[in-house]
């Protein structure tokens, strides 16, 4: 066997010797490159159509909006470097920044930014954020650098709203690029995006803010398996994770390398309850589910602490939270009455569907099946993957587990879920109250804190008695990052800044 | 592992005694598991989560404080179901059909050869992922799932044996007494043909658990809160560095069924027929 | 020889075809509406109607399935409805890398498992080989994902040795860490078939070492090693070689599931996507090339076999 002894060798040595090759520390990042990981593909590279957290980092980097959102949740200019409304708050006129240069070199005007907004407003173009805007009656470019939007009722938050995610401005000529070769004025310039792999942006080097951005490009890499993720941290090979599960902090927490950052944020997830359909169409019913769980209870298992239980979009850490209200304890005795009383004396039997691929949706399906069985409720969890939410479950599955991010203003978090006519609700819970419309139609036309308070909180009390689903908790957002990464705050809007972001050596 | 070969009447190779052993000790352990495991398998204790294996909690515990070792006894049933059941429907469907194209073998017996053809065509796993596709996940269409991907091959086997029998005297006594094709199919042939068949059934157990779990895994079959081996090692991903146990637990004991299951069919078929592979091949 | 290819060949044509039918109307069953997937959530009933119009969704089905044949056969693939691009180069892309994983799987499994089913063969009954037939058993029940998983902890996360996901693209990164990042998938892959394979060599050598012809050639006073290469080799080969073409299909079971664990940019992440989000053309068109790539290795393994064994050629030119 002379031959293949040789042959056994030369494989042999090859492979050893590749494994010792190989065993060359890996890790060090392209100079200058902050590489994000993400855990699903993005499927809209058109910021009006973009409606997952992954496509509003990319937003966020690659366009910029006429106002801007700090990380503490003020406004600041970004594209309109001033504005001025008129006492009745009715109309807005916005001063746009000259020489602002669109990625293909043009110059951004106002014709772009009154484009954009027919855009989003257009219903064929069926933007999410579409609701958000009806307000604006009329666009005028009263000259290229100055637009004036009058408004069809008072709006005090106007300015606020423009800082979203889906209104960055984009060229008016050529929005049917956007899905493939989409064109901003962000610090970053779209380079290449392979689904399923990543997306590269490389620095634009015209951006109009002086001495930014700092890194020389950002990759979102997708990664959907997480201990893969956690894994590429810590080797180097990731220096950002975004949007890490609760229950990876303590143990990211205690390595050296890396820093956790977990801001509370008013994102919130919430079994929705279709309230035009039994069983959930009785108030009772969902009442008992209420009193058969304990939402702190919920906080702990789900979140391992990283969050606060809360009524309404309005998170505890906002100064109109309603105190009052409290959170009760379990009540499996009191929940059973009161489904009685609704007819359903041998409880309720009824599927949950819970989002496949959301593992801290997916927990709080399995923890809300577990705690609310004492209270005579029978559940069967059945998982959708979440691409298939819109056609198949939204608005129409009697429960089902779902969660929103934070909004820029608390209108817009509450008026479309909860008003009978917002946008949101219809694709909800069917959720009617005369009492709810009526303050969040009032607290619309002011744009004093003082008057809104009383009004949202309410709000919060009526919703607390009209129950349309189990809002069970205000999310932290939390990411993890090498301690090399200088300059990024982790923004409670789930997006990040970069424009000072920088890799120490 | 001596690997004697042995003619019927002599002493059963060690693998079917072993393989056997362990199999029956699994099923005993999925009847009885509900009565001896020391804690309800969806309870939450959220004070123990993510514990390692204790003398409260033998195996630990997963991250809503759930007993590993409950939730892996309560688990056992699913996955012999999965590999048991689906091989019961791929014979239930497979032998007839193949008995009947190795009888017919005319357009009919042709048509039902080509279909399987084309079937093996696909690889399991993706025609496993349409199907569950179609519908609302659950163990259930899992089973009934994996037991159709492996029709084909269990035709296949099925007529290739029937054919080699169908050439026996006896079938040529059968015929000239006049008896009916059902009556030859599976009064004459079938109890000769059975040794081969069952052994391949056997095999197929293997590939139908790993298949069901694989599916599982990817979110197809078991849903929560029920504790399938393969759904537990899937929900253990995100804290495999944390709490191993949580997947390794499960792993281990799927591994472990399956080997024996393995031992026991390849135990078989040198009990029944050591020349099998040669004479049926592919 | 060459009837019988083009006898096979046809064949293969055949089983493509019937395929084509069979995914057409599966992913015709497949609950939940592409139309929503493009225009999201806020879409009117009117625009979905539209756009299902537009699409042909409402066509009878027969002309649906003609008009997307007709296309393929052109080498149009279709449009990704989600991805809003062409879903042709998307396939080919996805299924060049996952080639690549199932090529260096393949050889390794061929090259490694024949070796040690032959040191099997003929050692039997020594430690070298009692250990490896133990090392089979238990490498077989091990199910891809646990292998993926335990992997990932043990080389990536503890011991830092190497990359946890799978794919850098060799102009970046240079040959090196392209093959680090391709190690651990690889690795999970080949150890689940390497038993198999192994397993299948030994037994069938060793039916092939008390073969007359073997046998004989002893007696003729031929030395071992000449006995094993020219004799008992190529009769052992045959069974392997089948079993390497079933093995494709397990290989590509495989290469899902490793796939969607290293986050592997391939043809199975993204079928997987594409039931997700129904996105049929995509889902069809991705389908297609699974099975005809599977129809052509059972091809090739079953020209090869008739190759080697010409007794099935001969009956087939006869039949």
């Amino acid at each position: 066997m002379t031959n293949w002894r040789w042959v056994r060798l030369a494989v042999v040595g090859f492979l050893v010797g590749s494994i010792v090759a190989l065993l060359q520390p890996c890790g060090a990042a392209a100079q200058g490159v902050l590489r994000i990981t993400v855990g699903t593909s993005l499927s809209n590279l058109d910021p009006a159509r973009t409606t997952t957290g992954e496509e509003y980092i990319y937003d966020n980097l690659v366009f910029n909006g006429l106002t801007r959102m700090r990380a503490d949740l003020s406004i600041e200019p970004e594209l309109a470097e001033k504005w001025e409304y008129t006492q009745d708050l009715k109309s807005w006129t916005f001063h746009l920044r000259h020489g602002v240069k669109f990625h293909n070199g043009r110059e951004m005007t106002a014709d772009d930014v009154i484009a954009t907004f027919k855009r989003v407003l257009d219903p064929a173009t069926a933007s999410a954020a579409r609701s958000n805007y009806d307000m604006i009656a009329e666009m005028t470019a009263v000259d290229p650098y100055t637009v004036r939007f009058d408004l069809k009722y008072p709006y005090g938050g106007f300015a606020d709203i423009l800082s979203d995610r889906q209104v960055k401005i984009v060229p008016k000529d050529l929005v049917g690029e956007l899905p493939t070769h989409p064109i901003g004025t962000g610090p970053f310039r779209f380079k290449s995006y392979t689904p399923g792999d990543r997306m590269v942006l490389e620095r634009n080097p015209d951006y109009w803010e002086a001495g930014s951005p700092k890194l020389a490009g950002v990759e979102l890499r997708i990664i959907p398996e997480m201990s893969a993720r956690v894994a590429a941290l810590r080797a180097g090979d990731i220096d950002i994770i975004w949007d890490l599960p609760p229950d990876q902090v303590k143990p990211l927490s205690e390595i050296a390398d890396l820093r956790v950052d977990s801001v509370p944020t008013p994102s919130w997830d919430a079994a929705i309850m279709n309230n035009s359909i039994p069983p959930f169409n009785d108030v009772r019913v969902r009442r008992a589910f209420q009193m058969a769980v304990d939402k702190r209870d919920v906080v702990e298992i789900v979140l391992f602490g990283q969050g606060a239980p809360t009524h309404s979009p309005i998170p505890p850490t906002h100064p109109f939270f309603n105190k009052e209200i409290g959170f009760n304890k379990a009540d499996p005795e009191g929940a059973r009455k009161l489904l009685a009383e609704a007819g359903y004396a041998n409880g309720v039997k009824v599927n949950l569907i819970v989002p496949g691929g959301r593992p801290v949706r997916e927990r709080l399906g399995v923890a809300l099946q577990q705690l609310a069985k004492a209270g005579g409720f029978d559940i069967q969890i059945q998982t959708v993957p979440f691409s298939q939410y819109d056609a198949e479950v939204s608005g129409k599955a009697p429960i089902y587990i779902d969660g929103y991010f934070a909004r820029p203003t608390i209108d817009t978090s509450v008026y479309a879920f909860f008003h009978t006519n917002g946008s949101w609700n219809v694709r909800l819970w069917h959720f009617s109250d005369p009492r709810v419309d009526e303050v969040l139609d009032k607290a619309r036309l002011t744009g004093n804190p003082d008057e809104q308070k009383p009004l949202y909180l309410a709000f919060q009390k009526y919703l607390s008695e009209g129950q349309p689903g189990f809002i069970a908790y205000a999310v932290n957002f939390i990411c993890a990052y090498r301690k090399s990464v200088q300059g990024v705050a982790t923004h409670p809007m789930r997006w990040f800044d970069l424009r000072q972001a920088s890799i120490a050596p | 592992m001596s690997i004697a070969v042995a003619s019927p009447g002599r002493r059963l190779p060690a693998n079917l005694t072993i393989g056997a052993t362990l199999v029956a000790l699994f099923i005993v352990l999925a009847l009885l598991g509900p009565l001896i495991a020391p804690y309800p398998f969806d309870q939450f204790n959220v004070r123990e989560r993510l514990s390692a294996p204790n003398l409260a909690h033998w195996l630990g515990t997963d991250e809503f404080g759930r007993d590993v070792l409950s939730r892996i006894l309560a688990g056992a049933p699913y996955s012999l179901l999965m590999g048991f059941g689906a091989s019961a429907i791929s014979l239930a469907l497979g032998v007839p059909l193949g008995l009947v194209a190795a009888y017919y073998r005319g357009i009919g017996g042709e048509l039902i050869m080509r279909g399987v053809d084309v079937m093996i065509s696909v690889p399991p796993i993706l025609l496993g992922l349409l199907i569950l596709a179609i519908t609302e996940p659950s163990l259930w269409k899992t089973i009934v799932a994996v037991g159709l991907v492996y029709v084909p091959i269990m035709t296949r086997v099925t007529r290739s044996v029937a054919l080699g029998l169908l050439g026996e005297e006896f079938v040529e006594a059968g015929r000239a007494r006049g008896e009916s094709a059902f009556y030859i199919l599976f009064g004459e042939i079938l109890p000769n043909a059975w040794p081969p068949i069952i052994v391949e059934t056997s095999l197929r157990v293997t590939f139908a658990i790993l298949l069901g779990s694989a599916l599982s895994f990817l979110g197809l079959g078991a849903q929560p809160p029920m504790s399938e081996w393969g759904l537990m090692i899937a929900e253990s991903r995100p804290f495999i560095e944390q709490a191993p146990w949580i997947g390794l637990a499960p792993g281990v004991v799927l591994c472990i069924l399956l080997i024996s299951v393995n031992l026991l069919g390849e135990g078989l078929r040198e009990a029944l027929d050591p020349t099998f592979s040669a004479r049926y091949g592919k | 020889m060459i009837a019988y290819t083009l006898q096979r060949l046809c064949y293969v044509v055949l089983v493509i075809w019937v395929m084509s039918v069979l995914i057409f109307g599966i992913t015709q069953l497949l609950p939940g509406n592409v139309a929503y997937s493009i225009l999201g959530q806020f879409a009117t009933d009117r625009q979905i109607a539209e756009v299902e119009q537009l699409l042909g969704l409402h066509d009878p089905w027969y002309q649906q399935y003609g008009r997307w044949l007709m296309h393929l056969l052109e080498g149009d693939f279709g449009r990704s409805i989600v991805m809003q691009r062409a879903a042709g180069p998307l396939i080919l892309e996805a299924f060049s890398r996952s080639a690549l994983l199932a090529g260096i799987a393949i050889t390794l499994v061929a090259l490694i498992g024949i070796w040690l089913g032959t040191h099997s063969a003929t050692h039997r009954g020594k430690l070298s080989d009692r250990l490896l037939t133990l090392l089979q058993y238990f490498f077989i029940a091990v199910p891809e994902f646990f292998w993926a998983i335990l992997a990932i902890i043990l080389f990536s996360a503890w011991l830092g040795w190497l990359p946890a996901t799978g794919y850098a693209p060799i102009a970046e990164s240079g040959l090196w860490r392209w093959a680090a990042h391709l190690l651990l998938p690889v690795m999970t892959l080949v150890l689940g078939l390497i038993a198999h394979v192994s397993r299948l060599t030994r037994s069938s050598m060793l039916e092939a070492l008390r073969s007359t012809y073997v046998l004989t050639a002893r007696a003729k006073g031929l030395p071992e090693r000449l006995v094993l290469r020219r004799h008992a080799l190529p009769n052992a080969l045959m069974p392997a070689i089948t079993v390497l073409a079933v093995d494709v299909g397990i290989l590509i079971g495989g290469v899902v599931v490793v796939e969607t664990v290293f986050a592997y940019p391939g043809l199975g992440r993204l079928l997987i996507y594409a039931i997700e989000h129904r996105d049929l053309p995509l889902l069809q068109a991705g389908m297609m090339v699974v099975t005809a790539v599977y129809a052509l290795a059972n091809l090739v393994a079953d020209l090869l076999y008739a190759w080697v064994n010409p007794r099935i050629r001969y009956r087939a030119s006869v039949a």
